[in-house]
């Protein structure tokens, strides 16, 4: 196992090399002069010189890049251009928010979507079923951003409840912090729940068509048990592989429901990035971003074997 | 049965291609079942209901007919969908295509470069290209369709493997042919199935990352009409004109339904696995 978990984080390097390099480069795509464009027209040529230093752009890119992972590998993911302040810090504190947040919408993702993809697939072909897969099938054609303008309007202007409020820490008042993350956790929950509903119910439909679930029938075990003892274990990879990269479909997509919902996540911090054109917040935050997608990838691998143990690396 | 007899039975396909068929026309005929110029302000009817004597669908905050923005919202929209995932079935192809059959290391590098492009979430590599790029159509549609490369070289590639050592493409070999001719020629006519199955599922998601893209104020830009600008607009007239929003929504939630069922049909029509049935 810890071979294994070796093995695979040896083969991340040349992976994680190729997302560097990737977006040292997003700074050096941008068509005519980075600093004129961070700066403004009305910058004065002593400040385009400065910011020019602190960026390193007077060196050849190879230097450049060198420099640039050198301070990365350290943990200095440099300075705001708009602000001054120090990236990184900045990011963890909100990326703890957009975690609150990706962690809540997977639970109402996950607690919507298994049972139904179970009860679809048992009871295939009634009606139950097919609402299901109709809602499912809504649930990926409609985009996370009109759900949520849809469930603003309904229940913010419409019921009254959830009115606008300020973010706050789900340790610090855990009744506040739900009352403001339900709504936007609802909106990404449901685009989640409808692809994990869709795999539930066709790797169960798989797998109680094996004889293995005939033969459990046959001793005469409750159709109950079959369902949890035997069907359960033998369908969950797929789920979780469908589940784990939900996750960081999530941490993307909360780009879009943290900006219509205003939460103060890490999404909105790269979206404010681009719209300033703060380019070493936006590198430093897609960075971010992409290695913490790498991980939960990384993990969904090792939850594999933990659940199957005929996997063996 | 041929494929025509089968595609005819298949009532999801037929209901979806005409649907499809449908928002098509709409979208190249724009400025015939437009009836007004998407663009036009009419200060006069600001944020006019759903009904109104000259607006049948309303209006938005500068008096623009919401009907004319979602017809012309649709030809954004496949416009981006469409030329997009050219691009990805473009390089995805040859990518594929070189990956699969010289295998080794070109098979390596190629895969390599995939798999970081993969370590991205899809919207989150769209953002950072398009924060590179600057905003716009002809940039937002560059952006999807980089985002959407590796899914197409990972099919392609899957597809050669499958068929390069069938007897067809040894006998190509044999009678000299060249590797370009056995790639593009023999190859790639056989792996048309699972290309034009990814093709119309890729449409569907090109469509939705667009959308979020210029609801995010970086894809498509105002004044031109896209339904995600507009569902973004809406917001802060949506109590006043809820019109504003139900309508593009519901434009996009039928395009992207029909292009999603239409390419799950697709696949059961193609797949050979499901031919006796």
């Amino acid at each position: 196992m810890t071979r294994f978990i070796l093995k695979r984080l040896a083969g991340l390097v040349p992976i994680l090399f190729g997302i560097s390099v990737l977006v040292f480069l997003i700074l050096h795509l941008v068509p005519g002069d980075p600093v004129l464009i961070m700066l403004g027209t009305n910058a004065t040529d002593e400040s385009v010189r400065v910011l020019r230093e602190q960026l390193g752009l007077n060196q050849p890119l190879a230097v450049q890049y060198g420099k640039w992972i050198f301070h990365l590998l350290q943990g200095d993911f440099g300075t705001s251009v708009h602000t001054g302040n120090a990236i990184l810090p900045e990011i963890v504190q909100r990326f703890g928010v957009t975690l609150q947040l990706t962690v809540l919408a997977s639970l109402i993702g996950w607690i919507v979507a298994i049972p139904v993809g179970m009860v679809s697939a048992v009871k295939s072909g009634s009606v139950t079923d097919v609402t299901g897969r109709v809602a499912a099938l809504l649930g990926i054609s409609v985009p996370n951003f009109a759900v949520g303008t849809l469930l603003l309007l309904v229940f913010s202007l419409y019921i009254g409840w959830f009115p606008p409020m300020d973010f706050v820490n789900v340790w610090d008042d855990p009744a506040a912090a739900l009352q403001k993350l339900i709504l936007p956790a609802v909106t990404m929950g449901i685009v989640m729940a409808a692809g994990v509903m869709r795999m539930t119910r066709s790797t169960f439909l798989e797998t109680l068509s094996k004889d293995f679930i005939r033969t459990a029938r046959a001793k005469g075990a409750s159709e109950w048990k079959i369902l949890f003892a035997h069907a359960f274990r033998n369908s969950a990879i797929p789920i979780v592989t469908i589940a784990g990269m939900q996750f960081g479909y999530l941490l993307g997509g909360s780009v879009i429901v943290e900006q219509l919902f205003s939460i103060p996540g890490l999404g909105q911090y790269i979206l404010d990035g681009i719209h300033q054109r703060d380019y070493p917040v936006v590198q430093g935050g897609v960075l971010f971003v992409a290695l913490v997608f790498v991980l939960i990838n990384l993990a969904v691998d090792i939850v594999y074997s933990l659940i199957d143990p005929r996997i063996k690396y | 049965m041929t494929f025509g007899q089968r595609f005819w039975k298949n009532k999801t396909a037929v209901v979806c291609g005409l649907i499809l068929l449908l928002i098509f026309v709409c979208a190249a005929l724009a400025p015939v079942i437009a009836t007004k110029d998407p663009t036009a302000m009419d200060n006069a009817s600001r944020l006019a209901p759903t009904g109104s004597a000259h607006y049948a669908l309303g209006t938005d905050q500068f008096g623009r007919d919401i009907w004319s923005r979602v017809v012309y919202g649709a030809k954004v929209s496949l416009t981006v969908g469409i030329a997009s995932v050219a691009i990805s079935t473009v390089c995805g192809a040859v990518l594929g295509l070189l990956a699969g059959y010289f295998g080794r290391w070109v098979d390596t590098v190629i895969m390599r470069v995939m798999d970081v492009l993969f370590a991205f979430p899809e919207i989150l590599l769209a953002l950072a290209i398009v924060a590179a790029l600057g905003p716009g159509t002809s940039k937002t549609i560059l952006a999807i369709g980089i985002v959407n490369i590796p899914v197409f070289t990972r099919t392609v590639r899957g597809a050669v493997l499958s068929v390069k050592n069938l007897e067809y493409v040894e006998s190509a070999r044999a009678i000299g042919a060249t590797t370009g001719r056995i790639m593009f020629k023999e190859i790639l006519p056989n792996i048309q199935a699972p290309l034009l199955v990814q093709a119309s599922i890729a449409i569907s998601g090109a469509i939705l990352t667009e959308s979020a893209l210029s609801f995010l104020g970086l894809g498509v830009q105002p004044p031109n009409p896209s339904w995600g600008g507009m569902i973004s607009e809406s917001r802060r007239y949506m109590e006043l004109a809820p019109g504003m929003i139900v309508w593009p929504c519901l434009a996009m939630t039928l395009t992207i339904l029909a292009f999603n069922l239409f390419g799950d049909a697709l696949r059961d029509l193609l797949d050979p696995r499901n031919r006796s049935r």
